[in-house]
């Protein structure tokens, strides 16, 4: 039995018994495994907290019971409308969550999590102007206005064609 | 139990409900269920019959019964909490400690009732207690160890009584949550905007203690933010009139006692973690200005100080190369935009490490591209496939500021030699280059003098350039890294010159079976070598209609080149759709085939269907209208198959039945298909191209069958009452009276007083009109009915004088125009004159002619 579950350990101290199949979708847990070999210790993983490792567990399991038929070589299509219902439902999540599930896809190497969830973000941005984008994402203008007019000067040719 | 329920609706259904009425009725539920908890089911019940029953602007009323449950709930468990700690602590027992331990006994309802404030004296009590969140200001700091202290306190009480407080919590939350949950439906959906408000400030106060499921809250605040479309931060902050009504949120907050308090921080002390910015968000509007000139405010009225963790720039926490993921999913507009935002953005945007661009199929002038290419430097990538405006000139700026090309996409474009060679020879790291499809066929050698020198180049795609397929298979030295050739042709080109072709490539197979390793080359040749030779794909397949051979292709090529644009950029699914194929377009969706990739005219493969069959058949297997013409051309189709009896060609009928195209006339047309037919059909007209002609000229048909139909006119009177000015505007450059002669423009229809092509004498475009003719030696007036308008046939009313009584016509005509249309008063009197003056000449040379 101890092959086909996996222990996995949060950055809170929080264990989490996993199937080995589901837990493998992470390709850094993978390469773990296949470096520790037949061990029943927990697998650590320092950089991700329980919460968070709780919605990839749940987003892995869920891809798990129902693969979606990923083509393989998709790569060069950068859509941003082709995400599937569950994955827009699951990244429907405030902004921390979302930027700390990027930051675990990131880690764990889950490659779909991390497409669906930079595609979500990009998704925010898309079609907004940057004082929006600003909003949004709390970032500072840190231009001096001189250099906005200049970069705006550059630019314009673009903005009337987006609108 | 009975008369709290009747009590509870006389308070919501009376109307204005206070918040003494409130505060009792909670008092009294909390009292008996902590005498027998299995009470709440009763109340619950009570609950969600008032919820069901209540009007809409009753809504919010219930919810703060249910509120105020909640809190006494928080203030019970409080002071068993302080008791617990008094007794732990010191053994002396304070005065508080006085209170009957029973939690249910009456003693402890003064306690409740000691409460600094009732909502209408409001904030001026809050002044007695020194730990209350008054709107003094520099409460902040004095928070900060009183929370620390709360804390420690907290965590204290925990460990002897977690269970306990716990029990009673749960006892309450979960029959009042499934209140909401039940209602959920109703509340979101009637509560009238105006008490939305005060709905988002009570949720707002919900997850700030914790109450209910998090989650559930969330959803609501965010569907009420949604639907409402109101920024989150002016509801929060205030700005609310007291006015209003006596129960804003800030009374209620107000009201809590110093040990709610106390238990508000330990609700937050237990979820540190938590961030009252995260609750809110993707709607939440994170704007520091506002955030940082209201937290003081904020701090008071609603959120504890330490709540306010200030919410950081989310960008800042992930590493470049997941700032650099996501943008590059952005088009380049929203890269220009984005690159607006900050300085961090602008350098990533513009930074050296941005690679590719595509510009796949996207209307891009050249002067954009130029401006493009000149921004983004250190491209490496760049594609342009079928950019109907990319040109030379484009072309030549490629080459002369991006030298760190590796890949060029460049099919479909109209550009020339020189350009190309140019581009290629400033390219040092071409790695691959793909030209297929170029209408301009050249065939020059330097082209590839140039090309073969590039050392990196692995693939190379000549597709459809005959010429250069030939001088290709001339050459007699490749760069040894060329691995894959592609010198297929999707036009037939080579169907004349087959055996030429054949020849080419076997010599050059022999030559070079050495470096290259796969070739896509045409159809019909039959060579056996050592090289990979793929001469077929989906597409092809597609066009010859071959459904097995296209299933194979599909499950043995796995997507590579079902969605590969061939000739005029179009998919397999284009050919499909716009050869008749019905049967194929199911096994290319099935097999993952993209609708939304537009050929070169900018096409979707809906927009190309043959027949409404092929269309109908696209909408059916989930394919999707995007752009508006798609839109308005998919809401025609169901009406093209609705009236297709009358469409279809009498030797298709069965011969047996008589065909009268009268009854095939649709009997109930309605108003509405007239005007998607029309907008589809003025849309074809602003194209280019007409992208379906069978199912252009199918609604052309039935809309100028509906237009016949008069009594589809004599029903629709909104068409009667089209303005003059829509009429003029369609009839003013297009219409049978118009007459051109020597650069001035006549109009000669009846109606028309000075037969100018005017609006205001066009006896077409005009509801009032007098016309003033000759008729046999006669004059007749006449002036149309304005009701009647819709119906020509019978709108003119008419008198016909004779001539000798000039005075008479003249009185007549003056009357007439007077009343009915003073502005055409001098034109009808003046055309009136001349009428009588030439019917006098007429009389006087007929009076002449009889007499010789």
């Amino acid at each position: 039995m101890s092959m086909s579950t996996v222990k996995l350990e949060s950055s809170d101290e929080k264990i989490y018994e996993v199937e080995r199949d589901i837990a493998c979708m992470s390709v850094t847990i993978k390469n773990m495994l296949e470096d520790i070999g037949d061990s029943d210790a927990p697998i650590p993983l320092p950089n991700v907290t329980s919460t968070i490792l709780e919605k990839v567990l749940e987003y892995c399991k869920h891809h798990h019971e129902h693969p979606s038929p990923q083509p393989e070589d998709k790569k060069d299509e950068k859509r941003l409308d082709d995400i599937p219902p569950y994955d827009r439902d699951f990244c429907k999540v405030d902004q921390p969550t979302l930027f700390e599930l990027i930051l675990a896809a990131n880690y764990l190497d889950i490659k779909a999590l991390l497409d669906v969830t930079c595609k979500t973000v990009a998704n925010m941005i898309r079609g907004k102007t940057p004082e929006e984008i600003r909003k949004i994402f709390n970032i500072k203008n840190d231009f001096t206005p001189d250099e906005e007019e200049q970069i705006r000067k550059e630019n314009e040719w673009c903005e009337d064609k987006g609108n | 139990m009975s008369t709290w329920r009747n009590d509870m609706f006389a308070a919501v259904q009376g109307g204005k409900i206070s918040m003494s009425t409130v505060k009792e009725l909670a008092d009294r539920v909390v009292q008996d269920v902590l005498h027998k908890p299995s009470h709440i089911k009763y109340y619950v019940g009570y609950l969600n019959e008032i919820t069901r029953s209540c009007k809409s602007n009753q809504n919010i009323s219930v919810l703060y019964i249910i509120d105020a449950i909640i809190r006494a709930v928080h203030k019970i468990i409080d002071s068993i909490a302080m008791k617990q700690q008094h007794k732990s602590s010191s053994s002396s027992s304070h005065t508080k400690g006085s209170i009957s331990p029973t939690l249910a006994s009456p003693s402890s309802s003064p306690l409740l009732e000691s409460s600094p404030s009732s909502p209408t004296t409001g904030s001026s009590s809050s002044s007695s207690s020194s730990s209350s969140p008054s709107s003094s200001t520099p409460s902040s700091p004095i928070k900060k160890p009183i929370n620390d202290h709360n804390h420690k306190h907290h965590h204290h009480r925990q460990e002897n009584n977690h269970s306990s407080t716990n029990d009673i919590l749960q006892i309450f939350y979960n029959p009042l949550q499934s209140v909401l949950e039940n209602n959920e439906k109703k509340i979101l959906e009637t509560t009238p905007e105006d008490h939305c408000k005060k709905l988002i400030k009570l949720l707002n106060v919900w997850i700030v203690r914790n109450d209910f499921d998090i989650l559930l809250i969330k959803r609501w605040t965010n569907r009420i933010v949604d639907d409402l479309n109101i920024n989150i931060d002016d509801v929060l902050t205030g700005k609310e009139d007291k006015s209003s009504s006596s129960m804003t949120t800030t009374t209620i907050t107000t009201t809590t006692t110093s040990s709610m308090q106390n238990d508000k921080k330990r609700k937050i002390g237990d979820h540190h973690n938590f961030d009252i910015n995260s609750v809110l968000d993707p709607n939440y509007k994170h704007h520091k200005g506002s955030l940082a000139s209201s937290s003081d405010h904020l701090a008071t009225t609603m959120v504890p100080a330490s709540l306010l963790v200030n919410h950081s720039n989310q960008f800042e926490i992930l590493p470049n190369e997941m700032v650099y993921t996501i943008i590059s999913y952005l088009d380049f507009l929203d890269l220009i935009r984005v690159s607006f935002v900050s300085r961090s953005f602008y350098n990533f945007v513009f930074s050296h490490v941005w690679k590719k661009l595509s510009f796949e199929n996207q209307v891009i002038s050249s002067f954009h591209l130029r401006k493009i290419v000149h921004t983004f430097s250190y491209v490496t990538h760049i594609n342009l496939a079928f950019c109907l405006y990319v040109d030379n000139e484009a072309i030549l700026t490629l080459s002369k500021y991006c030298h760190q090309l590796e890949t060029i996409i460049l099919s479909g474009c109209k550009i020339d030699q020189d350009p190309l060679v140019e581009l290629v020879s400033q390219s040092p790291f071409l790695k691959y280059l793909n030209i297929s499809q170029n209408p301009s066929s050249f065939s020059s050698k330097t082209l590839f003098r140039h090309l073969f020198k590039r050392i990196y180049l692995r693939k190379l795609n000549i597709s459809c350039c005959h010429s250069l397929i030939f001088l290709l298979l001339q050459a007699k030295k490749i760069p040894k890294s060329l691995k894959s050739i592609n010198i297929d042709c999707y036009c037939g080109h080579f169907n004349s010159n087959l055996f030429q072709y054949k020849f080419g490539l076997e010599t050059f197979l022999e030559k070079h079976k050495s470096t290259v390793k796969k070739m896509r080359i045409i159809e019909k040749i039959d060579i056996i070598s050592s090289v990979t030779l793929i001469d077929t794909n989906i597409w092809k397949k597609t066009l010859i209609g071959d459904e097995l051979f296209t299933k194979n292709l599909i499950l043995t090529e796995k997507h590579s080149s079902i969605n590969e644009r061939c000739l005029l950029g179009q998919t397999p699914l284009h050919v499909a759709s716009s050869n008749g194929k019905i049967s194929l377009i199911d096994i290319l969706l099935e097999g993952g085939a993209n609708y939304k990739i537009l050929d070169l005219y900018g096409q979707s493969p809906l927009m190309v269907s043959k027949t409404i069959f092929i269309a109908q058949k696209l909408l059916e297997k989930g394919v999707r209208a995007i752009t508006e013409f798609e839109k308005s051309f998919s809401n025609v189709i169901p009406i093209i198959v609705k009236y297709f009896n009358f469409l279809r060609p009498v030797h298709m009928l069965n011969k047996s039945t008589e065909y009268h195209p009268t009854e095939a006339i649709p009997q109930d047309p309605l108003e509405e298909e007239l005007l998607i037919l029309l907008e589809y059909v003025s849309k074809v007209y602003k194209l280019s191209r007409i992208s379906s002609p069978e199912i252009f000229q199918q609604s052309q048909i039935i809309l100028s069958l509906l237009l016949k139909n008069m009594d589809f006119f004599k029903l629709n009177t909104a068409y009667r009452k089209m303005s003059q000015d829509l009429i003029w505007s369609i009839i003013k450059k297009n219409n049978a009276f118009r007459m051109e002669r020597a650069g001035v423009v006549f109009s000669s229809e009846p109606g028309n007083l000075r037969n100018m092509n005017s609006p205001k004498y066009s006896g077409l475009a005009r509801s009032k009109v007098v016309d003033v003719a000759a008729k046999d030696g006669k004059i007749v007036v006449s002036s149309k009915v304005v009701k009647k308008t819709a119906s020509p046939a019978t709108a003119n009313k008419t008198t016909t004088f004779n001539t000798v009584n000039y005075r008479r016509t003249a009185r007549f005509v003056k009357n007439l125009t007077s009343q009915y249309a003073p502005e055409l008063r001098a034109a009808a009197l003046g055309r009136l004159h001349r009428l009588q003056a030439v019917a006098k000449n007429q009389k006087a040379a007929a009076k002449k002619a009889t007499k010789n």
